[in-house]
Protein backbone atom coordinates (compact mmCIF):
# COMPACT_ATOMS: atom_id res chain seq x y z
CA UNK A 1 0.00 0.00 0.00
CA UNK A 2 1.42 3.38 -0.94
CA UNK A 3 2.12 5.97 1.72
CA UNK A 4 2.44 9.68 1.29
CA UNK A 5 4.63 11.16 3.94
CA UNK A 6 4.81 14.78 5.04
CA UNK A 7 7.36 16.08 7.50
CA UNK A 8 7.18 19.36 9.33
CA UNK A 9 9.41 20.96 11.96
CA UNK A 10 8.22 23.98 13.91
CA UNK A 11 9.74 26.11 16.69
CA UNK A 12 8.36 24.92 20.03
CA UNK A 13 6.37 28.14 20.48
CA UNK A 14 2.60 28.42 21.03
CA UNK A 15 2.07 30.69 18.02
CA UNK A 16 3.14 27.90 15.62
CA UNK A 17 0.58 25.33 16.79
CA UNK A 18 -2.03 27.05 14.62
CA UNK A 19 0.19 26.52 11.57
CA UNK A 20 0.25 22.76 12.30
CA UNK A 21 -3.57 22.73 12.60
CA UNK A 22 -3.89 24.43 9.23
CA UNK A 23 -1.49 21.95 7.60
CA UNK A 24 -3.16 18.91 9.12
CA UNK A 25 -6.66 20.04 8.16
CA UNK A 26 -5.44 20.51 4.59
CA UNK A 27 -4.05 16.99 4.46
CA UNK A 28 -7.10 15.40 6.13
CA UNK A 29 -9.41 17.30 3.81
CA UNK A 30 -7.49 16.06 0.76
CA UNK A 31 -7.77 12.49 2.06
CA UNK A 32 -11.55 12.75 2.27
CA UNK A 33 -12.22 12.96 5.99
CA UNK A 34 -15.57 14.33 7.11
CA UNK A 35 -15.86 17.79 8.64
CA UNK A 36 -16.29 16.28 12.11
CA UNK A 37 -13.28 13.97 11.75
CA UNK A 38 -11.13 16.87 10.57
CA UNK A 39 -12.16 18.84 13.67
CA UNK A 40 -11.26 15.82 15.84
CA UNK A 41 -7.83 15.50 14.23
CA UNK A 42 -7.21 19.26 14.57
CA UNK A 43 -7.95 19.19 18.30
CA UNK A 44 -5.83 16.06 18.90
CA UNK A 45 -2.85 17.52 17.02
CA UNK A 46 -3.26 20.85 18.76
CA UNK A 47 -3.20 19.08 22.15
CA UNK A 48 -0.11 17.02 21.32
CA UNK A 49 1.80 20.06 20.05
CA UNK A 50 0.69 22.22 23.00
CA UNK A 51 1.85 19.50 25.41
CA UNK A 52 5.21 19.48 23.66
CA UNK A 53 5.46 23.27 23.90
CA UNK A 54 4.46 23.24 27.58
CA UNK A 55 6.15 20.27 29.13
CA UNK A 56 9.20 19.90 27.03
CA UNK A 57 10.60 23.30 26.43
CA UNK A 58 9.99 25.43 29.45
CA UNK A 59 13.65 26.42 29.73
CA UNK A 60 14.83 25.96 26.18
CA UNK A 61 14.11 28.92 23.90
CA UNK A 62 15.30 27.17 20.74
CA UNK A 63 13.36 23.93 21.13
CA UNK A 64 11.77 22.35 18.08
CA UNK A 65 8.84 20.01 17.49
CA UNK A 66 8.92 17.57 14.60
CA UNK A 67 5.87 16.08 12.96
CA UNK A 68 5.67 13.18 10.56
CA UNK A 69 2.31 12.72 8.90
CA UNK A 70 1.74 9.50 6.97
CA UNK A 71 -1.33 9.28 4.82
CA UNK A 72 -2.41 5.72 4.01
CA UNK A 73 -5.40 4.66 1.94
CA UNK A 74 -7.42 3.90 5.06
CA UNK A 75 -5.90 6.08 7.76
CA UNK A 76 -3.75 9.01 8.78
CA UNK A 77 -0.88 8.53 11.21
CA UNK A 78 0.51 11.58 12.94
CA UNK A 79 3.73 11.43 14.90
CA UNK A 80 4.60 14.35 17.16
CA UNK A 81 8.17 14.28 18.42
CA UNK A 82 9.82 16.59 20.90
CA UNK A 83 13.30 16.20 22.27
CA UNK A 84 12.78 18.10 25.49
CA UNK A 85 12.43 16.77 29.01
CA UNK A 86 9.73 14.12 29.14
CA UNK A 87 7.00 14.15 31.76
CA UNK A 88 5.64 11.19 33.70
CA UNK A 89 3.10 10.16 31.08
CA UNK A 90 2.20 6.86 32.78
CA UNK A 91 0.94 8.73 35.79
CA UNK A 92 -0.70 11.39 33.64
CA UNK A 93 -2.53 8.79 31.55
CA UNK A 94 -3.88 7.02 34.62
CA UNK A 95 -5.43 10.31 35.73
CA UNK A 96 -7.27 11.09 32.47
CA UNK A 97 -10.93 11.94 32.87
CA UNK A 98 -13.53 14.49 31.82
CA UNK A 99 -14.81 17.13 34.21
CA UNK A 100 -16.64 15.64 37.18
CA UNK A 101 -19.10 18.06 38.78
CA UNK A 102 -18.90 16.16 42.09
CA UNK A 103 -15.24 17.08 42.44
CA UNK A 104 -14.47 20.19 44.44
CA UNK A 105 -13.62 23.19 42.28
CA UNK A 106 -9.96 23.17 43.26
CA UNK A 107 -9.55 19.56 42.23
CA UNK A 108 -10.77 19.99 38.64
CA UNK A 109 -7.64 19.32 36.65
CA UNK A 110 -7.27 21.74 33.76
CA UNK A 111 -4.07 20.17 32.48
CA UNK A 112 -5.21 16.54 32.23
CA UNK A 113 -7.92 17.34 29.69
CA UNK A 114 -5.50 17.53 26.75
CA UNK A 115 -4.42 13.91 26.83
CA UNK A 116 -7.97 12.81 27.62
CA UNK A 117 -9.12 14.52 24.41
CA UNK A 118 -6.37 12.92 22.31
CA UNK A 119 -7.40 9.48 23.61
CA UNK A 120 -11.08 10.20 22.99
CA UNK A 121 -10.77 11.73 19.53
CA UNK A 122 -8.27 9.40 17.87
CA UNK A 123 -8.67 5.68 17.12
CA UNK A 124 -5.22 4.63 18.29
CA UNK A 125 -2.72 6.51 20.44
CA UNK A 126 0.73 5.50 21.67
CA UNK A 127 2.97 7.66 23.80
CA UNK A 128 6.59 6.76 24.37
CA UNK A 129 10.00 8.25 24.91
CA UNK A 130 12.99 8.58 27.19
CA UNK A 131 14.65 11.95 26.81
CA UNK A 132 11.75 13.36 24.82
CA UNK A 133 8.17 12.39 24.09
CA UNK A 134 6.81 10.73 20.96
CA UNK A 135 3.05 10.69 20.43
CA UNK A 136 1.69 8.62 17.56
CA UNK A 137 -1.99 9.11 16.74
CA UNK A 138 -4.03 7.23 14.17
CA UNK A 139 -7.44 8.07 12.74
CA UNK A 140 -9.14 5.70 10.32
CA UNK A 141 -10.90 6.92 7.23
CA UNK A 142 -14.50 5.71 7.30
CA UNK A 143 -15.72 5.02 3.81
CA UNK A 144 -19.33 4.04 3.28
CA UNK A 145 -20.25 0.51 2.26
CA UNK A 146 -21.29 1.34 -1.30
CA UNK A 147 -17.82 2.71 -2.09
CA UNK A 148 -16.17 -0.43 -0.73
CA UNK A 149 -18.27 -2.76 -2.85
CA UNK A 150 -17.82 -0.68 -5.98
CA UNK A 151 -14.04 -0.83 -5.78
CA UNK A 152 -14.11 -4.59 -5.12
CA UNK A 153 -16.22 -5.18 -8.23
CA UNK A 154 -13.98 -3.09 -10.45
CA UNK A 155 -10.78 -4.90 -9.39
CA UNK A 156 -12.29 -8.38 -9.88
CA UNK A 157 -13.30 -7.67 -13.48
CA UNK A 158 -9.80 -6.59 -14.46
CA UNK B 1 -5.48 32.08 13.11
CA UNK B 2 -6.05 34.58 15.86
CA UNK B 3 -8.65 35.47 18.42
CA UNK B 4 -10.83 38.55 18.55
CA UNK B 5 -12.06 39.32 22.04
CA UNK B 6 -14.98 41.63 22.78
CA UNK B 7 -15.86 42.39 26.38
CA UNK B 8 -18.97 44.26 27.47
CA UNK B 9 -20.44 44.77 30.94
CA UNK B 10 -24.24 44.98 31.17
CA UNK B 11 -25.89 45.26 34.60
CA UNK B 12 -22.85 43.72 36.29
CA UNK B 13 -22.87 40.80 33.84
CA UNK B 14 -19.69 40.40 31.80
CA UNK B 15 -20.38 39.37 28.20
CA UNK B 16 -17.38 37.74 26.53
CA UNK B 17 -17.67 37.45 22.75
CA UNK B 18 -15.04 35.39 20.98
CA UNK B 19 -14.26 35.13 17.29
CA UNK B 20 -11.52 32.98 15.73
CA UNK B 21 -9.39 30.34 17.42
CA UNK B 22 -8.92 29.85 21.15
CA UNK B 23 -5.80 27.78 21.79
CA UNK B 24 -2.77 27.94 24.08
CA UNK B 25 -1.37 30.93 22.22
CA UNK B 26 -4.52 33.07 22.36
CA UNK B 27 -5.71 31.81 25.76
CA UNK B 28 -3.26 33.99 27.63
CA UNK B 29 -4.58 37.31 26.36
CA UNK B 30 -8.17 36.22 27.07
CA UNK B 31 -7.18 35.25 30.62
CA UNK B 32 -5.49 38.61 31.20
CA UNK B 33 -8.28 40.72 29.73
CA UNK B 34 -11.05 38.95 31.65
CA UNK B 35 -9.09 38.98 34.91
CA UNK B 36 -8.54 42.70 34.47
CA UNK B 37 -12.30 43.35 34.26
CA UNK B 38 -13.05 40.98 37.16
CA UNK B 39 -10.59 42.88 39.35
CA UNK B 40 -11.63 46.40 38.43
CA UNK B 41 -15.40 46.06 38.24
CA UNK B 42 -18.18 44.41 40.19
CA UNK B 43 -19.18 41.40 38.12
CA UNK B 44 -21.88 38.99 39.27
CA UNK B 45 -22.16 36.65 36.28
CA UNK B 46 -20.38 35.83 33.02
CA UNK B 47 -21.94 35.16 29.61
CA UNK B 48 -19.77 33.46 27.00
CA UNK B 49 -20.84 34.08 23.41
CA UNK B 50 -19.04 31.50 21.26
CA UNK B 51 -21.10 31.81 18.08
CA UNK B 52 -18.16 33.01 15.99
CA UNK B 53 -15.53 30.81 17.62
CA UNK B 54 -14.19 28.33 15.06
CA UNK B 55 -11.75 26.35 17.15
CA UNK B 56 -11.05 25.56 20.78
CA UNK B 57 -8.82 23.04 22.53
CA UNK B 58 -8.11 22.17 26.16
CA UNK B 59 -6.14 25.38 26.68
CA UNK B 60 -9.36 27.25 25.94
CA UNK B 61 -11.31 24.95 28.25
CA UNK B 62 -8.70 25.70 30.91
CA UNK B 63 -9.19 29.46 30.68
CA UNK B 64 -12.96 29.08 30.81
CA UNK B 65 -12.75 26.71 33.79
CA UNK B 66 -10.48 29.14 35.59
CA UNK B 67 -12.89 32.06 35.09
CA UNK B 68 -15.79 29.77 36.06
CA UNK B 69 -14.06 29.03 39.35
CA UNK B 70 -13.62 32.74 40.02
CA UNK B 71 -17.24 33.65 39.33
CA UNK B 72 -18.60 30.56 41.10
CA UNK B 73 -16.59 31.36 44.21
CA UNK B 74 -18.46 34.71 44.33
CA UNK B 75 -21.75 32.86 44.00
CA UNK B 76 -22.15 33.83 40.35
CA UNK B 77 -23.04 31.83 37.26
CA UNK B 78 -21.41 31.29 33.87
CA UNK B 79 -23.74 30.86 30.91
CA UNK B 80 -22.70 29.82 27.40
CA UNK B 81 -24.67 30.92 24.36
CA UNK B 82 -24.51 30.72 20.54
CA UNK B 83 -22.10 27.82 20.34
CA UNK B 84 -20.77 26.36 17.04
CA UNK B 85 -21.20 22.60 16.38
CA UNK B 86 -17.44 21.96 16.65
CA UNK B 87 -17.05 23.73 19.98
CA UNK B 88 -20.30 22.23 21.26
CA UNK B 89 -18.89 18.74 20.66
CA UNK B 90 -15.73 19.63 22.56
CA UNK B 91 -17.83 20.92 25.47
CA UNK B 92 -19.92 17.72 25.51
CA UNK B 93 -16.88 15.46 25.40
CA UNK B 94 -15.05 17.21 28.17
CA UNK B 95 -18.05 17.51 30.44
CA UNK B 96 -18.27 21.31 30.43
CA UNK B 97 -22.08 21.26 30.30
CA UNK B 98 -22.10 19.59 33.70
CA UNK B 99 -21.02 22.89 35.19
CA UNK B 100 -22.06 25.51 32.61
CA UNK B 101 -25.58 26.29 31.49
CA UNK B 102 -26.31 26.60 27.76
CA UNK B 103 -28.71 29.20 26.38
CA UNK B 104 -29.67 29.88 22.79
CA UNK B 105 -28.54 33.49 22.59
CA UNK B 106 -27.28 36.41 24.62
CA UNK B 107 -30.74 37.87 25.19
CA UNK B 108 -32.03 34.58 26.64
CA UNK B 109 -28.93 34.27 28.76
CA UNK B 110 -29.40 37.78 30.18
CA UNK B 111 -33.07 37.06 30.91
CA UNK B 112 -32.30 33.86 32.79
CA UNK B 113 -29.79 35.81 34.86
CA UNK B 114 -32.60 38.20 35.70
CA UNK B 115 -31.06 41.35 34.27
CA UNK B 116 -32.88 41.91 30.97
Amino acid sequence: MSTDSIELTIPAKPEFVGVVRLTISGIANRMGYTYEDIEDIKIAVSEACTNAVNHAYREDEDGKISLKIDSFEDRIEIMVIDRGKSFDFQETISNLRPIDPSMSLDKINEGGLGLFLIETLMDKVTISGDSGVIVVMTKFLKRDEVDGHASKVSTSTE
Amino acid sequence: MSLRIELEVKHQVLCIRLEGELDHHTAESLRNQVNDVLQKQTINHIILNLGELQFMDSSGLGVILGRYKQIASRGGEMVVCSISPAVRRLFEMSGMFKILRLEENEQNALQTLGVA
